[in-house]
């Protein structure tokens, strides 16, 4: 679903990441750790086509990021570390507005915004504007909007910063749900309690070097996550 | 503390002009040196036209021995555009700033944070109120000004006016904006609030533009009546004055005036500071009462966007769409004073100057179309989320078309209006009127497509105050500006070449050049814009 070959992307001299490749097969959460700065958001927003990179390809559903933008995009659904969202429209002009972009039939956009409202609990704010709305409810409205076209890929970055508990959790199960479907689920996160639960594969990022990936059992084998990003850490 | 402060806030007002906001750089000393430039010579053409009014009755007025009364209308002229300049500034940059709830976490009283925004605006006051006053006080000198009083004193007191003018204009500003922000704030809908507001100043304002010819002559005739009135009942303008031709004592009260004014205005905005830029009632808690909405392309999906972005920022919709306000009034006005321009038409009609006519019609409709460049600061409004753009499957060149269409057709079809009745009102020819409708037409999309271009060239999505992008960009103002030089070279190009070139092929000549100009910049947006899309 997603192959992340050799990537490079510099910014002037300094390489944020550093000829980093991953391949994510569908139906697989894959986990993405690194401290802060270690290059995790760069390669996200390559990966969404934020950024343009230096070298590497990188290949959604087996089209090439750099050559079929659009066509990826289609695929793919990004939550950023920040949900900046368009706060002088509604929660429910907002998705529509996504909804518009992908293209989505009325019928499916209705059906997915009540459903995924309804789960969230921000049904009641949906003609609310947006500036009225607490961190985590813009954090929930921009995970809907992720759903909301029914993606292939959902590309996260720390998607659970500001989520209530009750939230969190069923993100969780919407990513194992989406998955089960013949998605995939591509995710940085600095919660590894959470990546060690949920993840089937992860990967290690420092100095935006890949230092470590594969599945759960080859990277921690018989220690916890924590303490083996720790290790490769120091 | 408040230096920090004051440092943080200009570093914000400066970055636009003279750091890339995408690497964070400076800009090269050529860059830098051609840009500031470019703002002297703007500021210059502004303190040119005051200039030409100062001369014109400065002399009249000190040879009658009423140099104090020139001094206080230039004073209420230099208070009108300080005030007209910077209250809408005032509102959103003393309040709605990004990162008010950040400095209200840090250990530092909201006063100070207050009095730093106050600074700013203060400075931004004294730009505009310069923009008249240095004028008037070098018009002043040549209107024989050095007869009539002590020059030293004089020289020292006009200093010290200057300067002190600017502190009022300030606590007068921040008043107003603190009123917009009480009245917002008790509305749902607080940026009618601030739209009506506007839309009430302006209209007085160019009410008094409009009148501005008049009072001139007016004033030169009956100055000693008028100058009594003032002496009489408006006291403070006579000690201004006063004080402007080098009465110290009455210099010494405007100071102390302006001294306890900005003193009181500090004083009664800390108050309520914290608890305005913490109040949010505008954002009433709207009922959802189930799905609605209608598919729409990705195209109409950008414009719709754009169109509850446009309404949403009052300074946006206010400098972006005056115009749409100004151009049916226009034609209303138009209806009721035709027979008073009737005479004027016809007197020139029968020199050799008749065909400046309608190539002055439409240079206005280009000045006025210029003021309404919503494009310039579109992409930078995009801000933070800039992402959903750049993340989603939509093509750079359908955002593009999308944003400019949207201004452009908000714009044209009060220009076309205005341009077609307006040829029939003023009597024009078939052929007249069809060349100012395809001018206007032009030129408004050129406003819409170079707008976009020098938005993205210079777009800024790190602001932390819409108004920067909105008002204090430096897109905004070429834009604006190219406008309104590129309007006046029609009629001004025609009249220096008079003895060489037929009118009718000039009027061609000019349309056909905003039309190429028109395609030239549509086709760097298409080009060369949506690779910078990806850059911001």
């Amino acid at each position: 679903m997603l192959r992340i070959e050799h990537l490079t992307k510099k910014y002037g001299e300094k390489k944020a990441v550093d000829d980093l490749s991953l391949h994510i097969e569908k139906g697989e959460i894959y986990g993405f750790i690194g401290h802060n700065g270690a290059g995790k958001t760069t390669t996200i927003k390559s990966v969404v086509g934020i950024l343009d990179f230096d070298e590497g390809e990188i290949f959604i559903d087996g089209k090439s990021v750099k050559k079929d933008s659009l066509e990826c995009k289609r695929v793919i659904a990004y939550i950023p570390d920040n949900p900046d969202l368009y706060e002088f429209m509604s929660g429910l002009q907002y998705l529509n507005f996504i909804s518009d972009i992908f293209g989505v039939e009325e019928k499916d956009r209705k059906e997915r915004i009540e459903k995924y409202s309804t789960a969230f609990e921000i049904k009641d704010d949906l003609a609310s504007p947006i500036s009225s709305y607490s961190h985590g409810m813009k954090q929930k409205l921009a995970i809907i909007s992720a759903l909301v076209h029914d993606p292939k890929l959902i590309i996260m970055d720390e998607p659970f910063v500001g989520l209530d508990p009750i939230a969190s959790h069923l993100l969780k199960d919407i990513m194992r749900e989406k998955c089960n479907e013949g998605g995939a689920i591509f995710f940085s996160t600095h919660v590894l309690e959470v990546a060690e639960k949920l993840c089937d594969k992860i990967a290690i990022i420092k100095g935006g070097k890949l230092i470590k990936s594969g599945t759960m059992e080859e990277v921690k084998g018989d220690s916890s996550l924590e303490s083996v990003f720790l290790e490769l850490e120091e | 503390m408040v230096g920090l402060l004051i440092k943080k806030e200009f570093k914000n007002l400066f970055r636009t002009y003279f750091v890339n906001q995408k690497s964070g750089k400076g800009y090269s000393k050529a860059k830098t040196f051609g840009f500031i430039c470019l703002f002297v010579f703007l500021i210059l053409i502004l303190m040119a036209m005051f200039f030409g009014m100062g001369i014109s009755i400065s002399g009249p007025l000190v040879s009658m021995g009423l140099g104090w009364f020139y001094f206080a209308i230039m004073g209420i002229m230099a208070l009108a555009l300080g005030v007209f300049g910077d209250v809408f500034n005032t509102y959103a940059m003393l309040y709605k700033a990004k990162d008010n709830e950040l400095l209200l976490t840090l250990p530092i009283p909201s006063s100070k944070i207050l009095i730093s925004r106050m600074v700013v605006v203060f400075l931004l006051g004294l730009l505009y109120e310069c923009i008249v006053f240095i004028p008037g006080i070098i018009s002043f000198w040549l209107g024989g000004g050095g007869n009539y009083c002590n020059v030293p004193s004089a020289i020292i007191s006009q200093i010290l006016i200057l300067l002190f003018l600017g502190l009022f204009i300030t606590s007068l500003t921040c008043f107003l904006g603190w009123l917009v922000a009480l009245a917002s704030n008790k509305m749902q809908h607080k940026n009618i609030a601030v739209i009506i507001f506007s839309v009430i100043f302006f209209g007085a304002y160019y009410f008094f533009c409009m009148r501005l010819s008049d009072f001139i002559n007016s004033l030169i005739l009956n100055a000693e009546a008028f100058s009594n009135n003032v002496k009489s009942a408006f006291y403070p303008a006579f000690a201004f004055g006063m004080a402007g031709v080098g009465n110290l004592m009455d210099t010494l009260i405007f100071v102390a005036f302006s001294v306890v004014t900005f003193a009181i205005a500090v004083y009664i905005l800390s108050i309520s500071f914290r608890k305005i830029i913490t109040t949010n009632k505008g954002s009433v808690k709207v009922k959802y009462k189930g799905y609605t909405g209608k598919k729409s392309s990705q195209y109409f999906a950008i414009w719709k966007m754009e169109g509850k972005r446009f309404v949403s920022i009052p300074t946006y919709t206010l400098n972006a769409g005056l115009g749409i306000i100004i151009m049916p009034a226009l034609l209303i006005l138009l209806l009721f004073k035709k027979s008073t321009l009737a005479p004027l038409i016809e007197m020139v009609g029968t020199t050799e100057y008749a065909p400046l006519i309608p190539m002055v019609c439409a240079t206005m409709m280009a000045c006025m179309v210029s003021m309404d460049c919503g494009t310039a600061p579109s992409m930078s409004l995009e801000g933070k989320s800039i992402w959903i753009l750049q993340s989603s499957p939509v093509d750079p060149k359908t955002v593009m078309r999308g944003k400019i269409d949207f201004h452009f057709v908000l714009n044209v079809i009060p220009a076309f209006i205005l341009a077609f009745f307006g040829s029939l009102i003023l009597g024009f020819g078939a052929l007249d009127t069809l060349l100012i409708v395809v001018y206007t037409v032009a030129f408004t999309y050129l406003i819409s497509a170079f707008g976009m271009m020098m938005g993205t060239i210079r777009a800024n999505v790190n602001w932390t105050n819409p108004v920067v992008p909105i008002k204090q960009s430096m897109a905004v103002m070429i834009t604006l500006f190219s406008g309104w030089i590129l309007s006046v070279v029609y009629p001004g190009g025609w009249y220096l070449m008079r003895s060489v070139v037929d009118p009718i092929v000039w009027k061609v000549v000019m349309t056909l050049l905003i039309v190429i100009m028109d395609i030239l910049s549509y086709l760097w947006c298409m080009k060369i814009g949506i690779k910078k899309i990806k850059e911001l």
